[in-house]
């Protein structure tokens, strides 16, 4: 995979993405877990999670109270900090360079430029590749995932459709990369650098990046399932489709009865996720899960209700 | 790492396999970890979760976990490393949240063979004795880096040549020679 590492475009020096994009490499077959506090943290550490994404509101609650979702309370952030040696990443809003910044000086691990917060720019999202900490942005198809990655991302996810627990969206984003890629190779191996030209400019990408996308069969970065895995089986069908690994975001704690049920959940979707084509350990992932998140079906969202939209 | 090592039943076949040869070997086998892989080799480890951590064990030291903070100490440097060969240019050396080893343990336990051997050292702005960043104790072997995310490939062709010279040398012991 090494040579993966290195999107020549990217803008960054070659040593500082190498750096960036290699913290996602070591996160491959692993969970990473919304937390909102320093306990519930603990309890992802505990599950064996890879790392933890700390913000103010599970997404399902974003949805359910509506307003503005901004960056998380740095004096939360820092306490999650403290409980947990895993990785902790933080979400920024589309395009806020400053609240970006507010959580590189925290030291996190990671920041997600995230659709579930309320985007903060409606043009442009944040120039990654300006940042010392690693960025992991959404995507729903392969124009978009590759834009972020010129940005400077060092890693991307499906967006899905974060919240719902229904995980419709993220299977159709994830099909979508897939086939595009797929078709990337086709053009290039039928049509050379003038059909890898072509489809980048009616995907709205980088041709250099497209070209490699198409000459390693797969992203040039690691790329996580998120957006309504809500089960052990979602996040098993999301690794059978060939994600590198799983963000859960609402479907741990949400409904969870007690600190005990989540922490079965969240030990229920490591075990899925790490052994995803094992059935005999993802019965036994499915019974020590439980029962999920209620959740909302997808269909019966309006447009302006949906999240993944946002970006750009 | 071990948690999940743990639930997958894993844990204990990876203590058997780094620390105990089989029937039909003299030695213990070849391993090698990286940054967590070091952290899991290692008989102690300092700065670990709340509740402290399971370990593989393997070589007598004791790490210290996230030595240099978080993703945003993260850093490439260039290392001199002498096993190499001489006169080899520096290893482009990626540490992402690395761990280095804090020091060696006296009393050996177990059936490990040999001393931890320091085979790398990051001279952390020229002060003091430096960090130990690569450590070999008979056939197992530890890197603080990744040498995994480069292209450079020496430090794999060399831990090969190792595998290969173990295998060999199993092979003379059981065949009596």
């Amino acid at each position: 995979m090494a040579t993966n590492l290195h999107p020549g475009t990217n803008g960054g020096a070659s040593d500082d993405f190498t750096v960036k994009a290699g913290l996602a490499q070591m996160l491959k077959g692993g969970v990473i877990m919304d937390v909102t506090t320093a306990a519930e943290a603990r309890i992802a550490e505990e599950a064996g999670a890879v790392a933890v994404m700390a913000l103010e509101r599970i997404p399902s609650d974003i949805r359910a109270m509506g307003g503005v979702a901004r960056m998380s309370n740095p004096e939360m952030i820092k306490e999650i900090q403290a409980a947990v040696t895993i990785p902790v990443m933080a979400k920024a809003r589309i395009g806020h360079v400053v609240e970006c910044q507010i959580l590189e000086a925290l030291g996190v691990d990671y920041v997600d430029e995230s659709e579930v917060l309320t985007p903060a720019d409606d043009k442009f999202h944040v120039q990654k590749s300006d940042f010392k900490i690693p960025f992991v942005c959404g995507c729903r198809n392969l124009g978009e995932a590759l834009r972020r990655i010129k940005e400077g991302a060092a890693m991307i996810r499906t967006k899905g459709e974060a919240g719902t627990g229904d995980i419709v969206e993220a299977v159709k984003h994830i099909r979508t990369v897939n086939s595009e890629i797929a078709a990337a190779k086709a053009a290039l191996a039928s049509g050379g650098e003038v059909a890898i030209s072509a489809l980048a400019r009616e995907i709205g990408c980088d041709v250099a990046l497209l070209k490699q996308t198409a000459e390693l069969g797969r992203l040039p970065v690691v790329n996580f399932a998120a957006g309504g895995v809500a089960t052990p089986a979602d996040a098993a069908l999301m690794m059978h489709f060939g994600c590198d690994g799983v963000f859960v975001g609402s479907g741990i704690f949400k409904d969870a009865k007690t600190p005990e049920h989540a922490l079965k959940r969240a030990r229920a979707i490591v075990k899925a996720t790490a052994q995803y084509t094992d059935k005999q350990a993802l019965i036994e992932a499915s019974i020590e899960h439980g029962v999920a998140m209620k959740g909302i079906s997808n269909a019966g969202l309006k447009p302006e209700e949906k999240m993944a939209g946002r970006g750009w | 790492m071990a948690i999940v090592a743990r639930r997958l039943g894993l844990l204990d076949p990876l203590r058997e396999f780094v620390k105990f040869p089989s029937e039909t070997e003299s030695n213990t086998k070849p391993v090698w970890g990286t940054c967590a892989g070091l952290v899991m080799l290692a008989e102690q480890a300092s700065a670990t979760k709340q509740g402290g951590q399971e370990l593989v064990g393997g070589l007598d030291v004791r790490v210290l976990r996230n030595r240099y903070g978080t993703q945003m100490q993260s850093f490439v440097a260039g290392l001199n490393l002498d096993f190499l060969g001489e006169g080899e240019e520096p290893f482009r050396a990626v540490f992402i949240r690395a761990p280095i080893v804090e020091g060696v343990i006296s009393e050996s336990q177990g059936t490990k063979e040999g001393r931890v051997e320091v085979l790398g050292v990051y001279p952390q702005d020229g002060e003091g004795k430096g960090d130990i960043v690569a450590v070999r104790q008979g056939n197992v072997f530890g890197t603080s880096f990744h040498p995994e995310l480069t292209d450079d490939v020496r430090i794999h062709v060399w831990w090969l040549k190792q595998v290969v010279d173990a295998v060999r040398h199993g092979e003379l012991v059981l065949n009596g020679a």
